[in-house]
């Protein structure tokens, strides 16, 4: 850290290095932390996380229970120990506009936290008010909605994808309020979709058809590519299995940081990196990452790290990769049930993690504890021992399972 | 609210980048040097590099290549430079290296390729048929050159000529070699090797493993030597020795390597002409060395010509008042590695010293007036000579050299104590000689061309100065001894003073009396008892003033009427604290004052405001000027010893004093204070305070926790602000009843820290990672404790330069007795590159007035590459989540000081066309306001 520090103050490195080195180094310590305890709301699996990019603070839960739940992740509390509170709650006995069934997709407005989107087995997506809690638009759908996303960067245009029980990809314009467009082209239901955050009017989706498609969303016509596992080789894939991206359905979708590769799961088990640009398979092995889930399941990349990492929940734990090495780095264990979804933090390389058994928990970081040296000056000076800080009393041992 | 005032005190120094060629003309060599946000063009001549031009650029140059027929500046906004971006520009086509994607541009971007690897780095080849490209990239199996094509038609690249896998460990730069050789020199950290597809040759000799190779640049055009710069300041030469085939083909024989010597670590090499290498250096003083044919006695070959001085980068700094004149003076740790050395700032006016001359007992300097042929002759012996006479002549009268000596038109008037003398300056003769009646002795004197009047004891007399005669006028007694009188004459007198300013023992006065009846005119108590030592009537810019030294070093200064002879604007300055003598003097055609004591300082006039600025000189008794041809426009300075003759310089800059030291830091301690006399350290995430025990241990008093890395420590008070790694700033309360520390307010943003300053009890401001600086403000009066724990961050500027400091101070002398700087308090900021700059609050008005001029200004000047300056703040984006905040509050204005004259002069008659209507009156308010802000910029 020193030597970072010195090369930064001297102008050697590029500052941006010691903060990728510190954020990797804060990823590889990732451990679930007795400081840090997140409010428990939901009564049944939760489906789906969101942190705003704006300030870094609410986080968004969706819950089978149909419930969803806004926490401050802020720490008011002057002390290192503290709970994320649920500030507020769209449950069943404050809010007759809650959704009847599972909450599959939560997701912030990218440019406003004045506003959040919730999709729902109920087959309706809800754009609801913060300051109000209540929906100001709602779509109807003909199926079981399993996912929607809308573009990060997009200013242009304000197009939600959705992704239901029908083949077909809807877009939903906030503006109108209404249904624009079709994508044509899946001939299952469609499990994930994710707007790349690079170009606005490009669209990834995932079916139960095994494939993933990639739109632009200004073309009439079909897609633009779709992913193939063997970039083309015929002869590795039988005839039916041509242009496609898993060997079970695909069921997760994730961009990196730079919208340049896409990453994807199956319920193959497998998990693959793709060029987003040409649609080539990468080849990364992740090796084996156990998926049983039967809807969409959300996992995510680190972001400012040298290398990134990819989180992917993992029956009960979240398995952590790297991104382009394929390495498996360590399972963050700790959820007594299977783990559904997990939302990274890029400004303090946290990570919040929900699933099967109701519970939220936040990963963060080892901090590095007062140095050795400090504690040597202390002993020979025959000073009174420095206070232990509570913070490391217990020694960091704190897997709850 | 609060807004601050951002202004650069002295420009960055590090050097970034240099070129050499024809820039500013075919026939002119040029030298170009990138530094940060500013590029400086230079002539090479014969006498040396002579400045051109130096423009500043809203962004950052990452890297700069001659590119025919024009010099092509990459600049970018942050965002660029964070992913490294390269450009190497041959064929007149560009080649950009952002991460790792290469674009290739003509007039317009021809093609991108995404190499998917990382690309350590990449050129143009020579002599290939199509556009060829050779990088050097690594992946997990080590590092590799590869090669491409760029085909133009197709507009994408192809495989190259050749490839080599596997080339060393830490291979690092490419360099590509011309014709007849071709091909690429592979540079890495222990080995230098040579590849064309054909050829592959490799040497590793042991001088180069020593250190890192961080910089190269070709000598010949034919690409036969080369200089290697490495991290220990170590300069090399590569030679490539050829071979000639039996068919007529030269090819590459041998390469060798010899050390020339040591410099300053390069960041950058460029060779000028005739074996002149520029060395540009980052962490040290840049360097114009000379390469001899011969070594020196310890083997080198360089010899250093020039030197430029490099304040970066600024590690840490504080300001101190040596001379507790309230003048701050500036301590630095600069440099890094062997280039460490701490160096001293301080503001005020240079003399370049010419000359000197050791003559013991000097009591006075000699005056020349009038006569051109004596302006044009007087030569710096002649100048001695006369001392020396003076002396000798004064001697033989044996009383005390007390001597004003008027050479005018071959005749001098000579004072000394017991007489007025009349002398012609040829044979020496007397002329005429004037005695006290009684034969008392002249206690003080004044004169000029035409007249002279002296004082006896409370006795003054006025004589004037005939053709071969003295001629007494008028006598008058004054009520106490006379302590100093000034005749200069002012206005359009020409010549001749109708006012004489006397300054009086026992009452401490200063008086106007009418020449020639000393009838009184006006009479000022100075109050003290310290008695005047000199009087002074000068003018400035068209005004009138009366300057009174007293023989404590302060200074009173007055407007006068010249008609009336009556004072008005009374004022005080402390300028030393030994009897002042006061001299005018004239450089660049306006008039300056010089006050010589044991501070010396020259007072000038800038937009009818006094301006006082010291000089870096020790101690001057007597200073007269001196204009002849060997040296023009000069000051001759005197003290007990030596006379020094020098010139003064046109603008008011930071003068920088170098000393040597070295720096070292162990162990976690990231920052430690002096708080409430107790220690403050931070250990990590710890805020820890110590108490020095009477058992003298170090007792831990409390800590405080709630940190990811606390870096930086800076109280107020029972107040402390903490500088988190990466969690922006925490205002701490000490509780010394309790022994605790309170958490009072945080900023949440996720700024990744790198200086932090109080500013007062409300406001705290901070520098991160992307280059910016911010404002925080604490809201005490925020109705709920969640908003009170809140720092909201009212301001924030982007600055292009990483602050490693800040510190409380000022280097400009205060307490001046002006109190027309409508800014308060002052902390100073110092930077990576050797930048100095200055925060400062100002009122909401100012600042909408001068956020007002900012714009105007920027409509005004056109900025270098047309980069918007509306673009260069807001683009200081963190790269992560790349929120961008909006500028506000603060106000941009460090563009706006570097403006040529006409473009100021532009933006003025806009504004003022603009104010006109509502505010005519006030239009003379704020431009003087203005003029003293922007003066206060240095």
């Amino acid at each position: 850290m020193l030597s970072f520090l010195y090369a930064r103050q001297s102008g050697l490195d590029d500052p941006v290095r010691l903060r990728r080195a510190e954020s990797t180094r804060r990823v590889l310590s990732l451990e679930l932390n007795h400081n840090r305890d997140v409010d428990r709301i939901h009564g049944n699996g939760i489906n789906t996380l969101d942190i705003e990019v704006i300030d870094g603070r609410y986080m968004l839960s969706g819950g089978s229970d149909g419930i969803i739940v806004i926490y401050d992740l802020e720490n008011n509390s002057k002390k290192p120990q503290y709970t994320c509170k649920a500030i507020c709650t769209v449950g069943r006995s404050v809010c007759r506009h809650v959704h009847k069934f599972s909450v599959e997709t939560v997701q912030w407005y990218p440019h406003d936290t004045g506003m959040f989107v919730s999709s729902s087995s109920d087959k309706t997506m809800k754009v609801w008010d913060t300051e109000t809690l209540k929906p100001a638009e709602e779509f109807q759908f003909d199926g079981n909605v399993y996912c929607h996303h809308m573009s990060p960067v997009a200013r242009k245009h304000s197009l939600v994808a959705v992704g239901t029980k029908d083949p077909k990809v809807q877009l939903c314009d906030l503006k109108s309020g209404s249904r624009i467009h079709i994508l044509q082209g899946h001939r299952g239901e469609i499990l994930s979709v994710r707007w790349s955050p690079r170009y606005d009017h490009i669209l990834a989706t995932a079916s139960t058809d095994i494939r993933v498609r990639i739109w632009d969303v200004r073309r009439a016509s079909g897609s633009l590519f779709t992913l193939d596992q063997h970039n083309g080789d015929k002869s590795k894939a039988s005839s039916e299995a041509v242009n496609t991206a898993h060997n079970g359905r695909v069921n997760g979708l994730c961009f990196t940081a730079d919208g340049l590769h896409l990453l994807t799961t199956g319920t193959d088990d497998r998990m693959r990196l793709w060029n987003s640009g040409t649609g080539e398979n990468t080849l990364v092995n992740y090796g084996k990452v156990v998926n049983e889930s039967c809807k969409g399941l959300k996992f995510t990349v680190s972001r400012g790290c040298s290398p990134e990492f990819v989180f992917v929940p993992c029956g009960s734990s979240v398995a952590v990769y790297g991104l382009h090495s394929g390495e498996l780095i360590t399972m963050l264990r700790g959820h007594y049930n299977n783990v559904d979804c997990c939302e990274f933090h890029p400004d303090y390389q946290e990570l919040y993690s929900g699933g099967k058994d109701c519970n939220i928990l936040a990963w963060v970081p080892v901090l590095r504890q007062p140095g050795i040296e400090d504690d040597e000056t202390n002993s020979k000076r025959g000073g009174t021992q420095a206070a232990i800080n509570p913070a490391f009393e217990d020694a960091w041992s704190s897997d709850v399972d | 609210m609060s807004y601050n005032y951002v202004v650069t005190a002295q420009k960055p120094t590090a050097v970034n980048a240099c070129v050499t060629g024809h820039f500013t003309s075919a026939e002119d060599l040029n030298l170009l040097i990138a530094k940060n946000t500013r590029l400086e063009i230079y002539v090479v001549t014969a006498e040396g590099l002579r400045p051109v031009k130096e423009v500043g650029l809203y962004g950052k140059i990452a890297v700069m290549e001659l590119f025919r027929p024009k010099v092509c500046v990459r600049t970018h906004p942050e965002e660029l430079s964070l992913k490294q971006a390269s450009s190497v520009r041959k064929y007149r086509l560009g080649l950009t290296r952002v991460g790792d994607l290469l674009l290739i541009t003509g007039a317009a971007l021809l093609t991108r390729c995404a190499l998917n690897s990382q690309v350590i780095d990449v050129q143009f080849l020579y002599g290939c048929q199509a556009p060829t490209v050779c990088f050097i990239y690594q992946d997990p199996q080590g590092r590799h050159v590869k090669t491409y094509e760029v085909s133009l038609r197709e507009k994408e690249f192809n495989k190259g000529p050749w490839k080599q896998e596997n080339v060393e460990a830490e291979a690092s730069m490419v360099i590509p070699v011309p014709e007849p050789f071709g091909g690429a020199i592979i540079i890495g950290q222990e080995s230098i090797t040579y590849h064309n597809g054909d050829k592959y040759l490799a040497i590793a000799p042991p001088t180069i493993k020593q250190s890192t190779i961080v910089c190269h640049n070709r000598v010949d055009p034919n690409g036969s030597r080369y200089l290697l710069g490495d991290m220990e300041g170590r300069l090399f030469m590569l030679l490539l020795e050829k071979e000639e085939l039996m068919d007529g083909a030269v090819v590459l024989k041998d390469l060798h390597v010899e050390l020339l010597g040591e410099t300053s670590i390069a960041e950058c090499l460029t060779y000028l002409d005739n074996g002149v290498v520029f060395v540009g250096s980052r962490l040290g003083d840049s360097q114009l060395v000379k390469l001899n044919v011969d070594s020196n006695d310890q083997g080198s070959y360089v010899a250093v010509m020039e030197t430029f001085t490099n304040l970066g980068p600024i590690v840490d700094m504080c300001v101190v008042d040596l001379e507790r004149q309230g003048q701050g003076q500036l301590v630095t740790c600069s440099g890094a590695f062997k280039e460490g050395s701490l160096r001293i700032i301080r503001n005020g006016i240079g003399i370049h010293e010419h000359a000197s001359i050791d003559l013991p007992g000097i009591k006075g300097a000699v005056k020349f007036l009038g006569g051109a042929s004596s302006r044009s002759t007087a030569s710096v012996l002649e100048l001695s000579r006369l001392v020396k006479h003076t002396a000798v002549t004064t001697h033989t009268h044996t009383t005390e050299p007390y001597c004003t000596v008027v050479v005018f038109t071959c005749v001098c008037v000579q004072i000394t104590s017991v007489s007025v003398r009349l002398v012609t300056q040829d044979s020496k003769a007397l002329v005429s000689e004037w005695k006290e009646p009684q034969g008392k002795n002249i206690s003080v004197a004044s004169c000029n061309s035409t007249q002279v009047v002296l004082a006896v004891g409370r006795v003054l007399y006025y004589l004037q100065i005939l053709t071969g005669e003295l001629k007494q006028i008028s006598s008058t007694e004054m009520e106490h001894e006379v302590a100093c009188l000034d005749i200069t004459p002012l206005g359009e007198s020409a010549g001749e003073s109708s006012i004489c300013a006397v300054g009086l023992w026992t009452d401490i006065s200063a008086r106007l009396l009418k020449l020639p009846c000393f009838s009184p005119l006006h009479k000022e108590m100075l109050g003290g008892e310290i008695i005047p030592r000199s009087i002074l009537m000068t003018t400035f810019e068209g005004s009138h003033y009366l300057l009174c030294a007293l023989g404590d070093g302060a200074l009173f200064y007055f407007g006068l009427d010249i008609q009336t002879g009556v004072l008005s604007e009374r004022k005080k300055v402390t300028l030393g604290t030994q009897p002042t003598v006061l001299r005018t003097f004239r450089s660049l055609s306006t008039s300056n004052v010089f006050a010589c004591s044991d501070r010396p300082t020259v007072i000038y006039s800038s937009n009818h405001k006094l301006v006082f600025s010291n000089v870096n000189l020790k101690e001057v008794n007597y200073m007269c000027p001196l204009n002849s041809e060997g040296y023009p426009d000069s000051l001759a300075l005197a003290n007990n010893s030596t006379l020094t003759i020098g010139t003064i310089d046109e603008i008011q800059k930071l003068h920088i004093r170098t000393t040597v030291a070295e720096k070292e830091v162990k162990g976690a301690v990231y920052s430690m204070v002096e708080f409430n006399g107790k220690l403050l350290a931070s250990i990590n995430s710890t805020v820890r305070l110590y108490e020095w025990t009477a058992e003298k241990e170090l007792r831990t008093e409390c800590n405080h926790y709630n940190n990811i890395m606390a870096l930086y420590l800076k109280t107020k008070g029972d107040f402390i602000l903490v500088g988190d790694l990466m969690r922006s700033v925490l205002l701490l309360a000490y509780k010394p009843m309790e022994g605790s520390f309170e958490e009072i307010a945080r900023d949440f943003n996720p700024n990744w820290m790198s200086a932090v300053e109080i500013l007062d009890d409300d406001n705290f401001l901070g520098a991160e990672n992307a280059f910016n600086l911010f404002v925080c403000q604490k809201d005490s009066a925020a109705t709920t404790d969640e908003e009170r724990q809140h720092l909201q961050e009212v301001g924030l500027f982007h600055l292009g330069e990483f602050v490693n400091v800040f510190s409380h101070g000022s280097l400009v002398l205060q307490n001046l007795g002006e109190s027309s700087t409508p800014t308060q308090g002052s902390v100073l900021f110092g930077t990576v590159n050797g930048m100095i700059g200055l925060v400062t609050s100002l009122s909401e008005s100012w600042y909408s007035l001068l956020l007002d001029l900012q714009n105007r200004l920027n409509k005004v000047i056109k900025s270098v590459g047309k980069i918007e300056h509306s673009l260069y703040p807001s683009a200081a984006v963190r790269d992560v989540n790349s929120h961008s905040r909006t500028l506000s509050h603060t106000h941009t204005h460090t563009h706006t000081l570097t403006l040529t004259h006409s473009a100021r002069k532009g933006a003025w008659t806009l504004l003022v066309s603009h104010c006109d209507v509502e505010a005519a009156t006030d239009d003379l308010l704020w431009r003087r306001g203005l003029s003293t802000l922007l003066h206060h910029s240095f």
